[in-house]
């Protein structure tokens, strides 16, 4: 049984691990002693491609603060988006200790380039 | 603290003024200028360093920029709370911008709150204001005085402590200000 429920989230550019139990982001790397979580390069390069394509959707389409909407992402750009996404979680679920983690859910990426909420 | 007098270079009215989260957006860097097919120069000045900026000679120069904080703090033709102020950021032709901490605040509290809270916890920041002040000394951090581009990774400042890290990320594609902050734990 997997003591830790993780939550793939791609958060401007930087992060991809939540522990749902505490709500944390989990550092992550291929070596670093201090990282908790350790992935092979392979894996690392997949999640870095999803955030910077998400970081390239929030450049082009988000305004200021990355808090305003001044377009939408084409269905082609959504598409290679989730399609990254699809194959990060792939190198993710096999690189993960199965016994202590278990991937329960891919968040939205926030910001969020494909529909900022109003309220900013 | 006091106040601190700042003097009329264009700002940016995005981040200041306190007059509701939409009304500032000018739109003098929005659509049209599509800032992923450039590189911005950002430079970000946290108020820590402004305060001694006041004592200054204008006419000096030293190694940390002491300089350019003076020009901005002439330029803004405002006074402000320092107790609220935490930071300037100027980004290449868009002029100064300026940042509170109850904006920061609304930006990084999305979440509903653990987030700041977890910063405040590893960062041992006592009030909101401490966290604030540290997570733009952080982007603070970040080098100045030069390009980044838009697959540079210099737009993400970090800094360790014993649980965990904080982590900065400023933006390049606005007013080159902190876009969003969080905690990231380290192994146990």
């Amino acid at each position: 049984m997997a003591s830790i429920p993780l939550q793939l989230y791609p958060y401007y550019w930087s992060s991809f691990f939540v522990d749902l139990s505490t709500n944390e982001f989990i550092s992550w790397g291929t070596s670093e002693e201090r990282v908790e979580i350790k992935l092979s390069i392979d894996a690392i390069s997949t999640i870095k491609a999803v955030l910077n394509h998400h970081r390239e959707l929030c450049t082009k389409y988000l305004g200021a603060h990355l808090d305003k909407q001044l377009g939408l992402p084409s269905e082609v750009e959504k598409q290679s988006f989730w399609k990254l996404m699809d194959a990060a979680v792939e190198a993710v679920q096999l690189g993960l200790d199965p016994e202590r983690y278990e991937v329960v859910s891919v968040a939205l990426p926030e910001p969020n380039p494909f529909a900022i909420c109003a309220d900013g | 603290m006091g106040s601190v007098t700042v003097g009329n270079l264009p700002v940016d009215p995005v981040n200041g003024g306190g007059n509701g989260s939409s009304g500032g957006h000018n739109g003098g860097g929005g659509a049209g200028d599509d800032p992923s097919r450039r590189a911005q120069r950002i430079q970000i000045v946290a108020t820590s360093q402004l305060a001694g900026a006041e004592t200054t000679d204008p006419n000096s120069v030293n190694r940390d920029g002491l300089r350019n904080i003076k020009i901005q703090t002439e330029a803004v033709g405002q006074v402000f709370d320092q107790s609220k102020l935490v930071a300037f950021a100027t980004v290449e032709s868009k002029g100064t911008a300026y940042l509170e901490v109850a904006r920061l605040e609304k930006l990084l509290k999305r979440d509903g709150g653990s987030r700041w809270e977890a910063m405040k916890s590893y960062s041992g920041s006592a009030s909101d204001v401490d966290l604030a002040m540290e997570i733009v000394n952080v982007a603070a951090t970040l080098p100045t005085g030069r390009y980044l581009s838009q697959t540079d990774s210099e737009h993400v400042a970090c800094r360790d402590y014993k649980k965990g890290r904080l982590r900065v990320a400023v933006s390049d594609a606005g007013n080159g200000w902190v876009v969003t902050a969080h905690p990231e734990r380290y192994k146990e």
